[in-house]
């Protein structure tokens, strides 16, 4: 494990800028001639007069929409779709770990097949614009083709918002209909539209998505299928804190566990007998727990595995002193089929306030072609 | 001739303000252009420029460099920036950046999903502890020179800082190593 400045990957937020770029060049020449305007004709400085500017909802707003995310990533809530209840969270993983052994994966492709994944993230923004108050769910969505020699395709875009009820949509269409690159700002990097090929390589699945970051495409391709060595494989990538207390130092790589299981079962080039290691790696995790039966936003059923963490710097600061945080990570999945349907992370304050909750569906099929969807 | 006697001077000839303009718009733009992006970063870089001309009288001479007082404004600037526009939170990432190709090929929802606990995670901040750790990380000021912008005392920055870090690792501890 690894010890890492927080604040470096924070500064990921706010990227690197040209320096003395056209836009810098431009800029300073303009507000050089309001200064000027402002200095030499008129020595009492009156404000600039600002354009207008779009507005977007904070963390007021992303703590507002918790509930609401809730819902749209578990809509049907306890409506009985799964039939009796499972008796534990490590006995439903362990079922879909038996599935998803028998499940489409990318070894057990045949000529001219591709593994589809799709992916959509979802994260609830409260917007205001134009007197109107609403929330949208900026969704992302990616979606992989790829065959077992390595070709395939992968393309990116940013759809249309969602909204969890009928009364934000009214709110956004009066708003005269923003559209997400509107409302998200500028999340250029993220938001750009791709559409990229490739032919096989085998040194290099396309679109060689490896689940985030720091696992090559050969990392991946080499994951041990015993569930042991596979956990000792994946912790070993995890970071972490010396300063934490040995107890929350093993929940929060727990959480952390479950995060890159979720990540990898998203959309990495895995061998099915992988997948299933995965899911027994998670079953293994003390405190994971049944959260709910459920199905997810395209209507399947599924169950929600759950584990939650509270991380404390130091525990023997009074409770108004501490410095926490506490974090929930779940997977839905199918027993049935041994599909991943979906993950939800919720960050909290200890005090239970929530300071952001995002989470995302997922959906894969085997289909003949880079173009079709299933 | 210093920062501090450009301004002094430009209290009996207004526009010797403009060599404080030259010397540090770069640096200010470039701040604000990284939290809230280009466009904004315009409208907000000549308000704080209008705001330290009003102001200028006021300048502590006994600071030669007046870029920490300059920044200490853009933060005043930033804050009613933010609550005019009900905005709790930061900037998403500048729209000057280029498309990530790479970001393209590996998992742009996990960079996405990145992004969205990173801003968590400092949306959670005390808007005191952000504003120091954003000049001192982002804007490169010393201690010292944080403690002038923000008219605070030195040993209140390093507190703020102290606990907005380690808040930070509380929140974001599950940063992967890159390989």
């Amino acid at each position: 494990m690894t010890d890492r400045d927080p604040s470096l990957s924070i500064m990921s937020l706010l990227p690197e800028v040209p320096q003395d770029d056209a836009i810098e060049r431009a800029a300073r020449e303009r507000v050089r001639a309001r200064l000027r305007e402002h200095v030499v004709p008129a020595p009492t400085p009156r404000r600039f007069t600002r354009r207008p500017r779009m507005v977007l909802g904070g963390a007021a707003g992303a703590a507002g929409a918790a509930a609401v995310v809730a819902l749209a990533l578990t809509s049907g809530l306890n409506d009985g779709h799964v039939a009796p209840a499972p008796s534990s969270a490590a006995t439903v993983l362990r079922q879909t770990a038996a599935a998803a052994e028998r499940a489409p994966a990318i070894d057990g492709l045949g000529s001219g097949q591709y593994l589809y994944a799709k992916r959509t993230m979802f994260e609830p923004r409260t917007i205001h614009r134009r007197g109107e108050t609403f929330t949208a769910y900026i969704r992302y969505v990616e979606e992989d083709w790829t065959a077992r020699d390595g070709s395939g395709r992968n393309r990116s875009s940013a759809t249309t918002p969602a909204f969890p009820t009928a009364g934000d949509r009214a709110a956004w269409e009066r708003a005269g209909r923003p559209s997400t690159r509107t409302m998200v700002g500028n999340y250029v990097p993220i938001m750009a539209s791709t559409d990229h090929r490739a032919a096989a390589n085998a040194r290099r699945a396309f679109p060689a998505r490896t689940g985030g970051s720091g696992l090559s495409y050969h990392q991946v391709r080499t994951l041990p299928t015993a569930p042991r060595a596979l956990e000792r494989r994946l912790r070993s990538r995890l970071s972490s804190v010396r300063a934490f207390t040995p107890q929350t130092r093993a929940g929060v790589a727990r959480v952390q566990l479950l995060q890159r299981i979720g990540s990898l079962l998203s959309g990495a080039p895995l061998r099915a007998t992988q997948r299933a290691a995965l899911l027994r790696v998670a079953a293994a995790q003390p405190g994971v727990r049944l959260s709910h039966a459920m199905t997810d936003r395209l209507g399947r059923a599924g169950t929600a595995v759950r584990l939650d963490a509270l991380a404390i710097l130091d525990p023997s600061r009074p409770p108004h002193k501490r410095i926490a945080s506490r974090r929930s990570m779940t997977l839905i999945v199918d027993p049935t089929s041994g599909a991943l349907l979906g993950t939800r992370v919720v960050l909290a304050a200890e005090s239970g306030k929530v300071t952001g909750d995002y989470g995302a569906v997922y959906h894969s099929a085997v289909v003949g072609s880079t173009t079709q969807r299933r | 001739m210093t920062d501090a006697e450009a301004i002094a001077r430009s209290l009996r000839q207004p526009a010797a303000f403009e060599h404080v303009f030259e010397r540090h718009f770069a640096a200010l733009f470039r701040y604000l252009r990284r939290r809230v992006g280009p466009q904004a970063a315009e409208d907000l870089v000549a308000e704080t420029f209008a705001r330290a001309f009003a102001g200028r009288d006021g300048y502590d001479h006994a600071w030669p460099d007046a870029r920490p007082w300059l920044l200490g404004i853009a933060t005043n600037v930033l804050r009613r920036h933010w609550h005019d526009s009900e905005r709790a939170g930061i900037a998403a990432p500048s729209s000057g950046s280029a498309p990530d190709e790479s970001a393209a090929s590996d998992g742009r929802l996990d960079a996405a999903a990145a992004l969205t606990e990173r801003a968590a995670a400092l949306r959670s901040l005390p808007a005191e502890q952000r504003e120091v750790l954003l000049l001192v990380a982002v804007a490169e000021l010393t201690y010292e020179e944080t403690a002038q912008a923000l008219g605070i005392a030195v040993g209140t920055v390093r507190s703020r800082l102290s606990r907005a870090r380690a808040q930070l690792t509380v929140t974001v501890p599950l940063e992967e190593p890159t390989p």
